[in-house]
């Protein structure tokens, strides 16, 4: 099947950050649509038909999310979660920089189609160019009446205030998210109750990334079954629609792009322009830096929901990370343990404790420290630390060290026994 | 209201739980303990700690048992498996990781739940090869805790209690990850009064006593029941000795009384008891000298003085102030003193401005705070009189549970939105007259307040079904006007007004102010507020004392005792705990009272007044004697002996019975049949009683409320409003070595409008003036203070704030001057 872009049609070609050109290139029409001739419920019905999966990583339908707000009078709010800060990860942030009215579109329908007056869009401290051009998006859509009070005369008012985080990985986490929105410290908030039920400042609130956000105009636009079609691997239905896949490592042409859902990890790292000459394929992490490793005999491993899920992983971000044969694997270890231990909010005894204790073991063992009983202590990680905690930064730290444990147990031999190496160089 | 129960199955026993029980306790009711570190039954669940995970049929993941409520039927909950054995032996060994296992010199060894939980479910040995990480070991968090961050475990108990029940959140958790620290927000000093709390709910030994740190262990210490006699709240605590010394003081829940916790003061001022500076022996003056002699000599000086002045003017030569700080049964004993031994009425407790301490038209709880529509507070500060009563308070308004509205010219801060109504010293009458009358659906005359105010503030009571009034018991006009608010607010005044149940509290001046009034330590009222004036009463009292000839007449208050003490018609003077130099609202009066009488002070500390005094006598201080207390709701609180007393000192009931027999009278047969005499006059003093309170007539008549208060007499000059502070009052806190670097500054508070007219900044030397008294204090500026008027602390004998004021004008507001210290300058 012929693939065109959708998310990122027109980036790169027009800047689609003037709000002329978004129109010009039909934006706003999905907006036009759901408000004007569409039943706020119709609009929920349409996302869950399209099978929309929340594209933060953990893949839960949108329409379904949507559908848990109690009516209980309460006020309702939309938080927009593009506090990206997943290493390997940076999809979102190409949606915020090149074409942002699609985000503010997207706010809009979802809010209209939930009833909310009040949306945020929480975007990562450091991206704050991103932020001057989301709140610029926000304030031209409101010059054009697709923000503030009756838009397009329907009655239908709504605000979107972007708010800048201040710089931590688990206020991407969205009760996290909302701690720090609230203006508390940035922790996961012990679930139930959910978000939907009990969510910012106590209400009912919706959390969706900026990609799921960036999808609804187009459902809108085109129809739930459009949506659904796009797939390149059609034998699974559960997922389907246009994806943004970061590409990096040890590929030739390393960046982001847009694909369907469902292509093989092959067929992914090619689109990156394959591996550099002469270097084989050792392994890759499918969805950022919180997602287990797969190795070569995963390469035909179908890139949605459910096929990485089959293989162990985790499709996540998307965020492709390759290692080719050069790469020490252990040393990838040290770096993504000392980046969970810098980033655990700390609440958790075993996220606290074990994020910093396999940084430290990671550590030695690269210095050649290392013994038997720190795989045995490294092996233990995965009872210990995964399921354990409030929220899965825990999960996340210890997904990569024990499957580096099961699918590349000569990696860590290799320093424990001190075999002297051959690697290419 | 019934509660749903449900069913929950616990390692296979079957129980029904009321719907919403989380797991800890599910547990906990069908037998089965599940080992917690930041769980605490009076914290809301944080779920952090970990170890209580535990499986739940058809849960994949082991789930944090604190924080999983049992909100279905049929739950299945496993505690005893292998995987979540596994998983408790794995949060140990993260906790355990970098814990210095310093027990050996830990004050917690022996009480510390890391160690017992250790011992029943831990591993036996460290896995950890790389050394442990190293981190501040004495943090000085504030006045009295010590931090050992290697020991903490950040469970966040403390943390949670600064948030939720002191509601101060000023305790914080710093950093991220395994560099997290408990720490105060912007590095100030963790000086909460409720501070203390913390060692007692660390899990640990990370927040440790200043003053109890490596000075025992656990097993060491014998522990005596008693209660706190620190305020009115009547706190349940353990007096923890060793060797005969006091250690420390600990918590015992009562729900009814401190819901298990305590003030700061209550926790940290004890070691009064041992301190050196105590008066152990006698003393007589002698050429104006103190000379420590026998008792058999004491008694006989006084008693000899006491016959003479009774042998010239009989009765009325003498005078008997104090009372609050005994024991009832002591109380009632001085009351009988003076009225057998001395024969006068001239007896009083009060020794401030506080009138009553209790008003028996609307009998309250302390529990009624935690269950009312709406709490209103008058004139009153309960946080530094009645600290942990403060705590509900706190609470209802933090969880928005009741409506709050604070009337006075103090303005209290909680959390939230609350009603406030500022009015200068002397409007408050004004405005609780014209709440009575909006209340009771009259036209209400002009006040100080808003009528809209006025209007909506009876609108806030009236929408409670319980309303909790808390009032300092300071003035009379507006103890009529209060109680003309509560009567309109109890009935249904109107149509389609149910009426409501009104309480009112009063925290009490001294610890058992309001067991004094009920025994009897009144001018007015004889036991159980039997009228002096009626011949009934003392028929009565005549037959069970087997006396004849009882005083007919009312005796004399506090302030009347002092004025003819001055005059020279009264001419000895008996204080009972009472300084009175630092409490009675007029410095110069008691000063000359004190010149002119003779003195005898029973007293623990040779304070202002008792050096003033003639012949000082040795009491005994607490826990060295035993005796029943009431709390200002009217509990009354047996208390036993715990240690012997310093040097010679007695109890007060039995000096008081020994100067008696000196005398050539006799006060009391043995203590039962004192506490006989009580059970007829009063109440059986058991335990399980609680006493009534006032009569509405011991409000002195007060001149008629007048509705706006006079203006101020000159231009430029403040209306004079003295505050409590908790570590202020009291010779317990001044004399207390190690308590005393936390009494505040002497201070003058302005509202900084004044602060800026008059030219003042914060720090700054000043002198506050009124007639020929002053005191000098360092400016402070404060937007709760009512313009026009200016703040000073009670109680602090570096600057006497009643050196300003003057019983002439009673309570009325007095009018300072505010001038700057020349400075001096050095040759």
């Amino acid at each position: 099947m012929q693939f065109e872009p959708v998310l990122t049609k027109g980036i790169g070609e027009v800047d689609l950050t003037n709000i002329d050109v978004y129109e010009a290139q039909g934006g706003y029409q999905g907006l036009r649509k759901a408000l004007t001739s569409m039943e706020p419920l119709a609009v929920v019905d349409e996302v869950k038909k399209a099978n929309l999966r929340g594209r933060g990583g953990a893949g839960f339908p949108a329409g379904v999310k949507w559908g848990f707000l109690p009516n209980d009078g309460r006020a309702r709010y939309l938080t927009v979660n593009a506090d990206e800060s997943e290493p390997g990860t940076c999809n979102n942030r190409t949606l915020i920089f090149a074409n942002p009215h699609q985000i503010v579109e997207g706010i809009i329908i979802a809010a209209f189609a939930n009833r909310i007056a009040q949306s945020f869009i929480y975007i990562r401290g450091e991206m704050k160019r991103g932020a001057g051009l989301l709140e610029k998006a926000v304030a031209d859509a409101k010059a054009r009446g697709y923000v503030g009070k009756n838009i397009l005369g329907t009655g239908f008012d709504q605000e979107i205030t972007v708010h800048r985080g201040a710089g931590a990985y688990i206020c991407g986490e969205e009760s996290a998210l909302l701690n720090s929105l609230e203006g508390r410290r940035g922790e996961p908030r012990v679930k139930p109750p959910f978000p939907a039920v009990v969510g910012l400042y106590g209400c009912p609130t919706i959390i969706n990334n900026i990609e799921t956000i960036s999808c609804i105009p187009h459902i809108i636009n085109n129809g739930w079954e459009w949506f659904t079609k796009i797939s390149a691997n059609p034998e699974n239905p559960k997922s389907c629609g246009p994806k943004l896949f970061t590409i990096s490592g040890c590929v030739q042409k390393p960046g982001n792009y847009e694909l369907p859902i469902g292509m093989s990890l092959r067929e992914v790292i090619e689109v990156a322009g394959g591996l550099k000459p002469g270097r084989t394929f050792k392994a890759a992490q499918p969805g950022g830096s919180s997602s287990p490793l797969l190795g070569p005999q995963h390469l035909d491993v179908r890139m949605d929901f459910e096929g990485v899920a089959a293989a162990g992983s985790m499709l996540g971000t998307a965020a492709v990370m390759v290692y080719d044969d050069t790469v020490d694997l252990v040393e990838v270890a040290l770096y993504w343990a000392k980046f969970y231990s810098a980033e655990s909010c700390g609440q958790c005894t075993p996220c606290r404790e074990g994020t910093f204790w396999l940084e430290r073991t990671f550590d030695r063992i690269l210095q050649g420290g290392g013994t038997a009983k720190d795989v045995k202590i490294i092996g233990d990680m995965r009872t210990q630390m995964a399921g354990t905690t409030i929220c899965v930064l825990s999960d996340a730290a210890a997904f990569y060290p024990t499957s580096l444990l099961k699918l590349f147990p000569e990696e860590l031999d290799r320093y424990i026994k001190k075999l002297k190496e051959v690697r290419p160089a | 209201m019934s509660v749903q129960m449900v069913t929950v199955t616990i390692d296979g026993r079957t129980i029904q739980v009321p719907k919403g029980t989380n797991l800890v306790e599910a547990a906990k009711l069908a037998g089965i303990e599940i080992p917690v570190f930041c769980y605490h039954p009076k914290l809301d669940p944080a779920g952090v700690c970990r170890m209580c995970l535990v499986q739940i049929e058809k849960i994949p993941k082991p789930q944090a048992a604190c924080v999983t409520n049992v909100d279905r039927d049929g739950m299945v909950v496993m505690t005893q498996t292998p995987a979540v054995d596994d998983l408790r032996k794995g949060v140990l060994e993260f906790l355990l990781l970098n814990h210095p296992l310093d027990c050996p010199v830990c004050d917690k060894g022996g009480e510390c739940d890391l160690q017992d939980l250790t011992i029943e479910h831990g591993p036996a040995v460290s896995r950890l090869v790389d050394p442990k990480i190293h981190k501040p070991k004495s943090v000085e968090l504030g006045n009295f805790i010590v931090l050992d961050n290697e020991r903490c475990i950040l469970c966040r108990r403390c943390v949670r209690f600064d948030d939720e029940i002191a509601t101060e959140g000023n305790l914080i958790i710093e950093e991220r990850g395994h560099s997290n620290f408990v720490t105060m927000m912007a590095g100030e000093s963790y000086d909460s009064y409720f501070s203390g709390n913390t060692i007692e709910l660390c899990p640990v030994g990370a927040l440790t006593s200043e003053q109890y740190r490596f000075q025992a262990r656990p097993w060491d210490l014998k522990k005596v029941e008693s209660v706190c006699h620190g305020c009115s709240v009547g706190c349940n605590v353990n007096e923890e000795f060793r060797f005969g010394k006091l250690l420390r003081l600990t918590a015992r829940d009562n729900a009814a009384i401190d819901n298990g916790w305590m003030c700061d003061r209550g926790r940290f001022n004890y070691k009064f008891v041992h301190e050196a500076d105590r008066v152990t022996q006698p003393l007589v003056k002698k050429d104006g000298q103190f000379v420590p002699v026998t008792w058999a000599e004491a008694l006989a000086t006084v008693a000899e003085k006491f016959k003479a002045i009774k042998a010239s003017v009989g009765g009325k030569g003498f005078g008997v102030i104090g009372g609050g700080k005994l024991a009832n049964e002591e109380a009632y004993l001085l009351q009988k003193f003076a009225r057998v031994a001395l024969q006068t009425n001239n007896v009083d407790h009060r020794v401030s401005e506080q009138l009553v301490a209790s008003l028996a038209a609307f009998p309250g709880k302390q529990t009624d705070i935690s269950d009312a529509g709406a709490i209103l507070i008058v004139d009153t500060e309960p946080a530094e009189t009645a600290p942990v009563l403060d705590l509900r308070i706190r609470r209802m308004a933090d969880r928005k549970k009741a409506k709050l509205a604070v009337v006075g010219a103090v303005m209290p801060a909680y959390r939230g939105r609350h009603a406030r109504v500022q009015v200068k010293p002397g409007q408050t009458a004004g405005v609780l007259a014209a709440l009575a009358a909006v209340a009771a659906g009259r036209q209400p005359a002009a006040s100080a307040a808003d009528p809209v105010a006025v209007t909506k503030l009876v609108e806030l009571l009236k929408g409670a079904k319980k309303v909790v009034i808390l009032w300092g018991g300071n003035d009379a006009a507006t103890g009529k006007a209060l109680i003309d608010l509560a009567s309109a607010l109890k009935k249904a005044a109107m149509q389609n007004d149910p009426g409501r149940s009104v309480h009112v509290l009063i925290p009490g001046a001294q610890a058992n102010s309001r067991g004094a009034e009920a025994m009897g330590v009144l001018p007015n009222f004889f036991p159980g507020y039997a009228p002096a004036a009626e011949a009934k009463t003392r028929e009565t009292v005549s037959n069970l004392w087997g006396v004849r000839n009882l005083v007919p007449e009312p005796g004399l208050a506090t302030g009347a005792m002092l004025k003819a003490a001055a005059d020279g018609e009264v001419k000895a003077l008996v204080l009972s705990g009472a300084n009175l130099l630092n409490t009675y609202p007029d410095r110069k009066l008691v000063t000359e009272a004190l010149d002119k009488a003779f003195v005898v002070a029973f007293d623990i500390f040779l304070n202002e007044t008792a050096a003033a005094a003639d012949v000082v006598l040795p009491v005994a201080a607490i826990s060295e004697k035993s005796g029943t207390y009431t709390t200002l709701d009217g509990l009354v609180q047996a208390v036993k002996i715990a240690k012997k007393p310093e040097g010679s000192a007695q109890a007060d009931g039995d000096i008081l019975v020994a100067l008696a027999s000196a005398m050539g009278v006799r006060l009391a047969e043995s203590p039962l049949a004192t506490n006989n005499e009580i059970g007829k006059l009063v109440a059986k003093l058991d335990g399980s009683v609680t006493l009534t309170g006032a009569p509405n007539s011991l409000l002195p008549a007060a001149a008629p409320a007048s509705a706006v208060a006079p203006a101020t007499a000159v231009a430029g000059d403040l209306l004079l409003v003295p505050v409590d502070r908790l570590y202020a009052g009291g010779s317990t806190a001044q004399f207390d070595v190690e308590f005393r670097h936390a009494q505040p500054k002497p201070e003058a508070t302005f509202n900084p409008a004044d602060a800026a007219r008059l030219g003042l900044k914060a720090g700054e030397e000043i002198e506050l003036a009124a007639g020929d008294g002053f005191i000098r204090l360092s400016v402070a500026v404060d937007k709760r203070v009512v313009a026009g008027t200016v703040q000073a602390i009670r109680g602090l004998s570096a600057a006497p704030v009643n050196a300003l004021m003057n019983a002439v004008s009673g309570t009325a507001p007095v009018a300072v001057t505010a001038r700057k210290l020349a400075l001096e300058v050095a040759d």
